[in-house]
Formats: structure tokens, C-alpha cells, sequence
């Protein structure tokens, strides 16, 4: 059912001329794909320097408070960036998209790395904080929460990669779960 | 100067055979080449942007700077051989593209940059930006921000030629 | 090589490549402006000689 109204919802935005003329421009589309790369290595580098910090590999000199305090807003800005170009480059395609395994599983990753950050915040702002915030290495509960939010993110950005590839689109011949998983409710129809 | 034997010879390649032939590993090696950019211009953006007193103002500038030195090569080792192998399945594209002669001016512009300009104007920044106590040997605090400035359009441009190669 | 000579050529440098890209840049912006004008109007552009 959950397939159906992603599909109906699609179609839905795929019926504005504004999705079409940014999927068929000569250039918009580029430059929004663009832009969500490139704004990466604002978003994900903040991250990165964040996450190695917690890690206890780098930047041991400055307590860890020191950074996520103060590359917090940077990072966000680039987030917010890759948030709106994200969903234009949806809104450009939304039935490919809707449709397309890598972009479900991107979602999925994209959502436990939300989760993740959020308990790593609140790790983080809790009273016990100032017992390690100098220390070298952070206490193992830490570490271990910068490690899933690296692999994850690393995740997030192999599966939006994938994306560009059609091995898994709804016109290929695949067995009945991946076309549950991909949501091609055309071709699970047709297979009743 | 005629340059096209170099790409042909790439092409001839095991290495572009191999590469051409597993499109799975070609993607995982362009998420490795995206992740490697996220290293290599993340540290960059991070040292410049200290040293333009727009993140971590107050933090002593030295520190930065060394400490992301490692990930800096890291990122940069990452790129070029991740970048060879992505090359060596598109070679005979590549021989006829603008954006990719670009991008490789860029990189080695940039490369040259880091290590010279950069590296010695930052750690003679005044106590004003770096916040590393008075230096008897520092440069104008505008020069800093010079090279700051030409730093991230070097890489700017870098990145978003190599984007625009996937789209010509 | 004193501090203040390693400054000026910094700048220098630094000028230059900024100037470089920028113009660079504004190629690729007339360009694709040309191009773009090629694409919704039914006469060629005279831009397009020049490209």
C-alpha cells in the first residue's frame, strides 16, 4: 500500500510542468546535481572533522565541545543546502526517483544517520560531557557512535552514486521482492 | 602540442579493460573518488575558512593547519587513484574534453599551492588571525586572506569541472 | 627569502589565479548564455562565431 501512494504521489508531482522543464533544461539540472556534490564537502568535511575528533584520530589539542559547538552552523548551512537541492533533483525526476532501490536504500541510511546524530547530541550536551571534553579519546560509547556516523554517511553517499545506474530500474527483468523493494507497482501488478 | 597517444595508450590498458568490464566496482571507485573530495577540500575548506576568521575564530590557527595536514594527503592520495582508474574507462572521452584539461590544470595548480604559498603564509599569520601569539616574521593579515580566497576558488574550480565532465 | 618578499609573491600569486579562474569562469557563463540562446531562438546567434 505504502508503494502505491509513494507511486500516486509521483505522478503527481511528475504532472507539473515546472518538474519537466527542470528534468529536460539544458543547464538547471546540472547545475542543481552540482551544487548538492559540491555543497558535500561543506556539509559531510564539517562532519568528517567533527566525527575524527570524536573518533580521538584528530584535532586532540581542542576539546571536542570547542568544535561541535562552533562548526555546527557551517555544517547545518551545508545540510540545508543539500536538503533543498536534494529535493529538487527529486522533484526534477519523482517517479525514477520514487522507484529507484539505491534512492529508498539512501533514504533509509540518510534516517539512521539522523537518528545517530541526534543520540550523539545528546551524549554530548549531557552533564558527564565535561569529564571527557579535554581528553585525547573520547569514552568508547562516543567513539563508537562517530564510527556508525562516518560508515553511515559513507553509505548515504555510495547509494546516491548508485543511483545514476538503471541495473535495478523497474524495466529490467528482476525477481518479485526487488520489484516490492524498488515499489514498481506496474510490474508487481503485471506479475499477478 | 598533441597529447592523444597518451589517452590512446590509457585506453589500450589492462587497467581500462579491467575497469570498463565491472561497473559495480566503477561505482564503488567513484563514491571512493566523491568521499576523497569530501577529505581533501572538507580540511581546505576548514583551514581557509579559519584563516578568513569565519569558523573557529580565537582557536589558534597552527593547530588547524597541522592537523589537517595527514587528511589533506589522505584525501589527495584518494583522489588521484581513484581518479586513474575512473580515467582509464573513459580515456578516449577524456582526450577531447575541455572540462578535464581544466580540472587537471586546477589540480596541479592547486597541489603546487597547498605546498608552497599556502603552507609558508600560514604559519606566518599574525597574531590578529592565527591567534598563535605575536610573530616577529608575519605576513599582512590581507595576504593571509588573499591566499585563503585563491585557495578555495582553485578547488572550486577544480570540483565543479570535474563535475561538469559527467555532463559533456 | 625574507617574510616580506614571501608576501608580496603570495599576493601576487594569489591575484593572479583568482583573476585566471574568474576570467575562465565568465567564459564558460558567456558560453553557456550563447548556447542557451541558440537553443530558444530560430536565427544562430552571431555569438556563436565567436565560440
Amino acid at each position: 500500500m505504502l508503494n502505491e501512494l509513494l507511486f500516486k504521489f509521483a505522478t503527481w508531482l511528475d504532472g507539473f510542468q515546472s518538474s519537466t522543464n527542470l528534468h529536460e533544461s539544458l543547464y538547471a539540472y546540472g547545475w542543481v546535481e552540482g551544487t548538492h556534490v559540491l555543497t558535500l564537502t561543506l556539509f559531510l568535511g564539517m562532519l568528517l572533522v567533527i566525527d575524527l575528533r570524536l573518533l580521538g584520530v584528530a584535532f586532540k589539542e581542542l576539546p571536542a565541545s570547542t568544535l561541535i559547538e562552533r562548526l555546527d552552523k557551517p555544517m547545518m548551512i551545508g545540510f540545508i543546502v543539500m536538503l533543498i537541492s536534494g529535493a529538487l533533483l527529486y522533484y526534477a525526476i519523482p517517479v525514477r526517483s520514487t522507484q529507484s532501490i539505491w534512492f529508498r536504500i539512501k533514504v533509509v541510511f540518510i534516517i539512521a544517520a539522523g537518528v545517530n546524530a541526534f543520540l550523539i547530541r545528546n551524549m554530548t550536551r549531557s552533564s558527564d560531557m565535561m569529564s571527557w571534553d579535554n581528553d585525547p579519546v573520547p569514552p568508547k560509547r562516543i567513539r563508537v557512535g562517530a564510527a556508525l556516523s562516518l560508515g553511515l554517511w559513507v553509505l548515504v553517499v555510495a547509494s546516491g552514486r548508485n543511483m545514476a545506474y538503471d541495473w535495478w530500474d523497474c524495466h529490467k527483468e528482476m525477481p518479485y521482492f526487488m520489484y516490492w523493494a524498488a515499489g514498481c507497482v506496474n510490474e508487481l501488478a503485471a506479475f499477478e | 602540442m598533441d597529447i592523444v597517444f597518451i589517452f590512446e595508450w590509457l585506453d589500450a590498458t589492462w587497467l581500462a579493460s579491467f575497469a570498463k568490464t565491472y561497473a559495480g566496482l566503477f561505482s564503488m571507485v567513484q563514491a571512493v573518488h566523491i568521499l576523497s573530495m569530501v577529505m581533501l577540500c572538507g580540511m581546505l575548506i576548514l583551514g581557509d575558512l579559519r584563516m578568513l576568521n569565519v569558523v573557529l575564530t580565537g582557536v589558534p590557527s597552527d593547530i588547524i593547519i597541522a592537523n589537517t595536514k595527514k587528511w589533506i594527503y589522505i584525501g589527495l592520495a584518494g583522489i588521484i587513484l581513484s581518479g586513474i582508474y575512473e580515467s582509464s574507462a573513459i580515456a578516449m572521452k577524456l582526450a577531447h574534453n575541455s572540462f578535464f584539461f581544466a580540472k587537471m590544470a586546477g589540480l596541479a595548480m592547486g597541489v603546487l599551492f597547498i605546498i608552497s604559498i599556502r603552507s609558508a603564509i600560514y604559519s606566518r599569520a599574525p597574531e590578529v588571525i592565527g591567534s598563535n601569539g605575536v610573530r616577529t616574521d608575519a605576513v599582512p593579515a590581507w595576504v593571509v586572506k588573499l591566499v585563503a580566497c585563491a585557495n578555495l576558488f582553485i578547488w572550486f574550480s577544480v570540483a565543479a569541472n570535474g563535475r561538469w565532465i559527467g555532463f559533456s | 627569502m625574507t617574510t616580506n618578499t614571501l608576501g608580496k609573491i603570495a599576493a601576487v600569486c594569489s591575484i593572479v589565479i583568482i583573476i585566471g579562474w574568474g576570467v575562465y569562469w565568465g567564459v564558460q557563463v558567456k558560453d553557456t548564455m550563447c548556447l542557451l540562446e541558440a537553443a530558444t531562438s530560430e536565427e544562430m546567434p552571431e555569438c556563436l562565431e565567436n565560440m
